[in-house]
């Protein structure tokens, strides 16, 4: 019998959370860290959420929710803004080339 | 039993079908090879997409652990606005060439979200009853109970888009 526990959460959280932190680590490239931070973050709100669902105390599940929703809701600004300051710095040729491992360096 | 195994032990908890549980295994599997694909692959609009379906399956599992609105918050809001921000600014800048050349991995990975789609909807087994709470009063009763998270919401959302729009058009004086 095939037993796969709600355990499997946490470790595909953790997994996500370990990813993204060696992608912040890894990469050189701006955008490619913050989409590690993004890969972070999606850990992180898929642990708040497991944590808060299995309490079974209804102040901390609709807390969770509470702060799920906050941050999603930060995220995108946080997306956004620096996005844009990305592609300033490009168009104001602060950075040589967006789409190589060497955005974040001017040679 | 060690205290440690103990701990696991009470943390296992089944979801009652094992279709639901397969399908959480494939769900697990999915999001982590996407993760190190979006952290990993060369191509910043590739890279994108696959956070994107890091986002699709992270909603997945919100609704497997009983948060349908954070999972739409999460689908529409995340995955539609925000990664296709990304996508779509990154590709203005540089025109990647995406040509569709359907292969065999396509069919494939296509065969897979169907069967996958399939299991889901077999394991869930929405009853007619609780469709009820898709419609408009819980919502209303949504807002009523998170609106100081709508507020900051759509101010952080207003404020974002501003400052994008004036960052991006770049222009001074």
């Amino acid at each position: 019998m095939i037993i796969i526990g709600l355990f499997l959460i946490i470790i595909t959280a953790a997994v996500l959370i370990g990813v993204g932190v060696w992608g912040i680590v890894y990469n050189k490239n701006l955008v490619k860290m913050l989409l590690s931070l993004e890969v972070s973050f999606n850990g992180i709100t898929l642990l708040v959420l497991y944590i808060a669902s299995t309490t079974g105390v209804l102040g901390i599940i609709k807390l969770g929710a509470y702060i799920v929703f906050l941050g999603i809701a930060l995220a995108i600004g946080e997306i956004s803004i620096i996005v844009s300051v990305i592609l300033y710095m490009f168009k104001e040729k602060m950075l040589n080339e967006i789409s190589q491992d060497e955005v974040g360096s001017e040679e | 039993m060690s205290p440690l195994l103990e701990i696991f032990a009470s943390s296992v908890v089944t979801l009652g079908s094992p279709f639901l549980d397969i399908a959480l295994l494939v769900l697990s599997v999915a999001s982590i090879i996407f993760a190190y694909l979006t952290v990993t692959y060369k191509s910043l609009v590739y890279s994108s997409i696959f956070l994107a379906f890091v986002g699709l399956v992270n909603a997945a599992f919100f609704m497997i652990l009983g948060y349908p609105l954070i999972a739409f918050v999460q689908l529409i809001i995340y995955v539609g606005s925000g990664v296709l921000f990304i996508i779509i600014s990154i590709s203005m800048l540089k025109e990647p060439k995406l040509t569709f050349r359907p292969n065999i991995y396509s069919w494939v990975i296509m065969l897979f979200i169907f069967v996958l789609i399939v299991v889901i909807g077999i394991s869930v087994g929405i009853a007619p009853s609780e469709l009820t709470y898709l419609g408009i009063f819980p919502a209303v009763d949504y807002l009523v109970k998170y609106w100081f998270s709508i507020l900051l919401l759509v101010l952080a959302l207003s404020m974002a888009l501003i400052v994008s729009i004036a960052v991006s058009r770049g222009e001074r004086e």
